[in-house]
């Protein structure tokens, strides 16, 4: 036996604990209940929060105003706080910059959701666009593969084509049989709201720079659907990805539909 | 994630994880609580994996995180370490792994990376976010201190 299989077969006589497993497995589940439990209540304490947001807006000095929203809507202008938050990056908890956005309106909804501090707020066209945007200490951008959010709003109608359009996008850059799909799709709650939202994984790539892109969406009401788009790259799944995917499925508030 | 998805994932990395763990702590305690920790971790962890490789890769550096937020705890660096033997093992049968334990912890992991888990330089550097030319160095280095260490100079090759 060589030096390599003796090492191997050592590690290989190191065993954990069955009944640490077993005890494991058992507080996992207990876990899973008690995350239940914690996300019924958060309704009710997603409230409350909604009255501080609205003390701290009436009374925020430093938040910066879109006045172009004023002009255009006629109503409250859309408002940008700095804030912390705490993000799970590979396993541990991060604090990071934010920016909170709050009372962005696109097509008559009128909704909240946190951002990273280094994205850039703005509009192209129907959709509202945050995106990455790095500078050095001289204030040179910094190259980076796209990083970005894309939030529409849009009828029913327009839904089913996009979500047809998302699905034929997935088939497109998944090499396997279409079953595989589903591994991508994911249905889930979203936001302060807790509202029903289909998510699909887009993978267009194995290189560090290849994007991915995360579509969420999600069912305001009959009429209405909202469709956020966020853009990454390979390398930065654990970074950027995890960061948006936190961000906006734990802070997204829809505050009034027209 | 299902419960039953769930139980069998846990059963199937947790020999994975603890031999990781025990790899860098070299004490069984402490390499059962980051156990119990990471597997925390994946059970709190909301986003979707891409594939098996990734979840695996994934539970890979968070017991890594979690092993050197312990190692970096000053009550732990301070404390006294007791010579343990490991029950599981023999000192003489297994004198290839006890010439690694006793290496230092980073060239530990790397060791454990690449010729247990069979990872890649390249993968053991996005694992780790480290350079690739940074693990070279450290799996190289980790050679020659291991010839030293085993009767007849032989490493593992």
């Amino acid at each position: 036996m060589n030096n390599l299989e003796k090492y191997r077969n050592s590690v290989n006589k190191i065993e954990i604990n069955e009944d640490l497993v077993k005890s494991t497995i058992d507080m996992s589940k207990n876990y899973t209940k008690r995350r239940k439990f914690r996300r019924k209540n958060r309704v009710k304490i997603g409230m409350f929060g909604r009255a501080i947001i609205t003390a701290v807006t009436l009374f925020s000095a430093s938040a910066a105003s879109y006045a172009g929203y004023t002009a255009i809507t006629g109503k409250d202008p859309m408002q940008i706080f700095p804030k912390k938050s705490n993000v799970l990056l590979e396993g541990n908890i991060n604090t990071i910059e934010t920016q909170e956005i709050n009372g962005i309106e696109n097509n008559g909804v009128r909704y909240k959701i946190d951002i990273p501090s280094e994205f850039v707020t703005s509009k192209d066209g129907e959709t509202d666009l945050f995106k990455l945007e790095l500078k050095d200490e001289h204030g040179n951008k910094i190259e980076t593969p796209e990083v970005f959010i894309k939030v529409n709003i849009i009828d029913s109608n327009e839904a089913e084509k996009k979500m047809k359009e998302i699905s034929n996008e997935i088939k497109k850059y998944i090499k396997f049989d279409y079953e595989s799909v589903e591994y991508y799709t994911d249905e889930i709650k979203i936001g302060k709201n807790e509202i029903d939202a289909k998510q699909y994984t887009i993978n267009k790539g194995m290189q560090w720079d290849s994007a991915l892109s995360r579509y969420y969406v999600i069912k305001i009401n009959e009429e209405k659907f909202m469709i956020i788009e966020q853009t990454y790259y390979r390398e930065a799944i654990e970074g950027w990805g995890d960061v948006m995917s936190q961000l906006v499925t734990e802070s997204l508030e829809i505050l009034s539909i027209d | 994630m299902e419960i039953f998805e769930l139980e069998d994932k846990i059963k199937n990395y947790s020999n994975m994880i603890y031999r990781l763990a025990f790899s860098m702590l070299k004490n069984k305690d402490d390499s059962e609580d980051v156990y119990q920790e990471v597997i925390i971790k994946f059970c709190k962890h909301s986003e979707e994996f891409i594939d098996e490789e990734h979840e695996k890769a994934w539970l890979i550096r968070v017991t890594v995180n979690q092993c050197k937020s312990l190692l970096r705890l000053t009550w732990y660096k301070n404390r006294v370490e007791i010579d343990e033997d490991i029950p599981q093992l023999d000192k003489e049968k297994d004198d290839i792994y006890y010439a690694v334990s006793e290496l230092p912890v980073k060239y530990r992991t790397v060791i454990h990376l690449f010729y247990y888990e069979q990872y890649k330089i390249s993968e053991i550097a996005n694992i780790l976010k480290e350079k690739e030319s940074t693990i070279k160095s450290q799996l190289m280095r980790a050679r020659n201190l291991l010839k030293n260490k085993i009767v007849g100079g032989v490493a593992i090759e």
